[in-house]
């Protein structure tokens, strides 16, 4: 049998997102940055005094390092917002216990989107990093303003949750913003997928017409 | 020492003096020029400034001191936030002109010149490359700095975030997938009739014997002539589902091999074609099986209400893989 959550759970898509929402909805708040302060891997040099975790990346533009400034023989967590990229990764991976960052979440259920009431953003993302791998990555929303997308990826039982925060930061002022909103889409499978980018060649003989507009 | 000799010496001396101290000088100075300004004389003020804050840095990063800027061309502000960077690590810029461009910044009423290659040195004497962008207010005086990204991971990032973009869209195309096989799991009409457009297009392979298929087959050209094509109409395929499921105590319908494809045109428009394992039983009957290729062709121009225009199903078994229906046997209108 696969290491599938689903079999071994005996819950199906909707009934783990429904489970996992009610344990997000009952969460005490958490020692946020426990995690970061102390890498337990070796740090690479980044550039300058700077060092970061070994990067891994999930997908181009999805990335898992976390980024540290050497002070002597000591490293701390960059807080820079002069390293705007570096600092926002940080910013999101490793919140800060003093900035819950209470926005609107919303989780993407089966058939329906469903609040995530109370949650804090960095209480959500300190509860899935403990048993996932965290990749982030950046686009830009409709506004022009910079949009996180977080991967956690459950290795062992190949599915993935997304976390897409809008409104995160104005790149070109180089601040973070107070985010609007984010939605979180879970258990999403990997092991039966066999290309997320196909390529088709339209058919030489007749073609089927078909109306697509809603 | 003839007399003439010392005149000559003393000539040589000055020459080199006029030689020596200006190109003393160019070593430290950066001159930018600065392009994307309609006010010529603004765009003198703006080099102005901007080459004596550079220049500024230059000469600091020789004496090992901080920067000393005058006061009508930078700010208060822009000068605190500088020495604040430059305790940590001084920097310079190489170059002895820069020609850049000042890029106007609405919300705030303020220009950014961006580009600026400097060599940063950290506390343990390492030297780096980074990029220099500064801040400068409306009457031409420094008013910020920040480091930005050198142009070339810029556009890295730009061609990654495109990406990421993507990424985070097919993800939701597979999460909209799994909760379309979940819906066949649970028998729930009701999200199967939400997702399917009021005119969608639901073409279902039937395996038949040859004489049974002789005349009938709708789609001749998509199939052998053992699979005869029946087109539904989406109250037609709803009604014959209802009927499935309540003949059946059980289903359990898995998909595998999923392929997500986006419409050459149609942005918004995605195929998604995977292999359906179908299982029903029931208590009455000995059960069924069978295995299917399954095409969906979906509209995400609304992402919270994905909808389905075309679903198709063909039997494996009898389905070459070249004749596998996929975007490319529709024509989207």
């Amino acid at each position: 049998m696969p290491a599938r959550i689903d079999l071994i759970q005996g819950l199906d898509k909707g009934e783990l997102g429904e489970k996992l929402w009610a344990a997000l909805t009952s969460l005490e708040p958490q020692q946020v940055s426990s995690t970061c302060e102390f890498p337990e891997v070796a740090l690479i040099p980044y550039r300058g005094s700077i060092y970061s975790t070994p990067p891994e990346e999930l997908h181009p533009g999805l990335r898992s390092e976390r980024f540290y400034r050497r002070e002597g023989a000591n490293y701390e967590l960059l807080r820079d917002d002069q390293l705007f990229w570096e600092n926002l990764t940080n910013f999101i991976a490793c919140p800060a216990p003093d900035n819950p960052f209470a926005i609107s979440i919303v989780q993407a259920m089966y058939g329906s989107f469903k609040e995530l009431d109370g949650v804090g953003l960095s209480d959500l993302i300190y509860f899935l990093s403990r048993d996932h791998t965290m990749y982030i990555g950046f686009d830009r929303n409709d506004e022009g303003y910079v949009r996180a997308t977080v991967i956690f990826k459950h290795t062992y039982y190949a599915y993935q949750h997304m976390l897409i925060i809008d409104t995160i930061a104005d790149e070109r002022r180089q601040i973070v913003l107070e985010a609007s909103s984010a939605t979180l889409y879970t258990h999403l499978r990997s092991d039966n997928v066999r290309s997320m980018y196909g390529q088709y060649i339209d058919h030489t003989g007749d073609r089927i017409k078909v109306g697509v507009n809603r | 020492m003839h007399r003439s000799a010392v005149v000559r010496l003393a000539k040589v001396y000055c020459l080199l003096f006029l030689f020596v101290t200006p190109s003393v000088s160019a070593q430290n100075r950066t001159e930018v020029r600065l392009l994307g300004l309609p006010d010529v004389a603004f765009q003198q003020q703006l080099e102005a400034g901007a080459s004596h804050v550079v220049t500024a840095m230059n000469l600091a990063f020789g004496s090992k001191t901080p920067p000393q800027f005058e006061a009508p061309f930078a700010t208060p502000a822009g000068r605190d936030v500088i020495n604040e960077l430059w305790s940590r690590a001084p920097f310079r810029c190489l170059r002895t002109s820069l020609h850049l461009r000042a890029d106007y910044i609405p919300g705030e009423d303020r220009y950014e010149i961006r580009g600026i290659p400097l060599q940063v040195k950290d506390g343990f004497g390492a030297e780096y490359h980074e990029e220099g962008v500064l801040i400068v207010d409306r009457s031409g005086k420094l008013d910020g700095f920040k480091f930005g990204l050198e142009a070339h991971r810029y556009r890295a990032l730009l061609e990654d975030r495109r990406d990421v973009q993507e990424y985070a869209h097919r993800q939701k195309i597979l999460d909209f997938v799994e909760n379309y096989q979940t819906a066949y799991n649970r028998k729930d009409i009701s999200f199967i009739d939400n997702v399917f457009s009021e005119h969608a297009l639901i073409i279902v392979g039937r395996v038949v014997q040859e004489d049974e298929s002789r005349g009938d087959n709708l789609f001749q050209q998509l199939g052998n002539e053992r699979v005869q094509f029946i087109r539904r109409s989406k109250l037609e395929y709803l009604a014959s589902l209802r009927s499935v499921f309540d003949r059946n105590e059980y289903i359990e319908v898995d998909f595998s091999e999923i392929e997500i494809f986006r419409h050459h045109t149609r942005e918004a428009i995605y195929g998604v074609n995977l292999v359906q394992r179908w299982r029903s039983y029931s208590t009455a009957t000995e059960g069924y099986r069978d295995v299917g290729y399954l095409f969906l062709l979906i509209d995400f121009s609304d992402e919270t209400k994905p909808m389905v225009h075309v679903r198709t199903w063909q039997p494996q078994s009898l389905t070459a893989e070249d004749e596998i229906i996929d975007m490319g046997f529709f024509d989207l209108e």
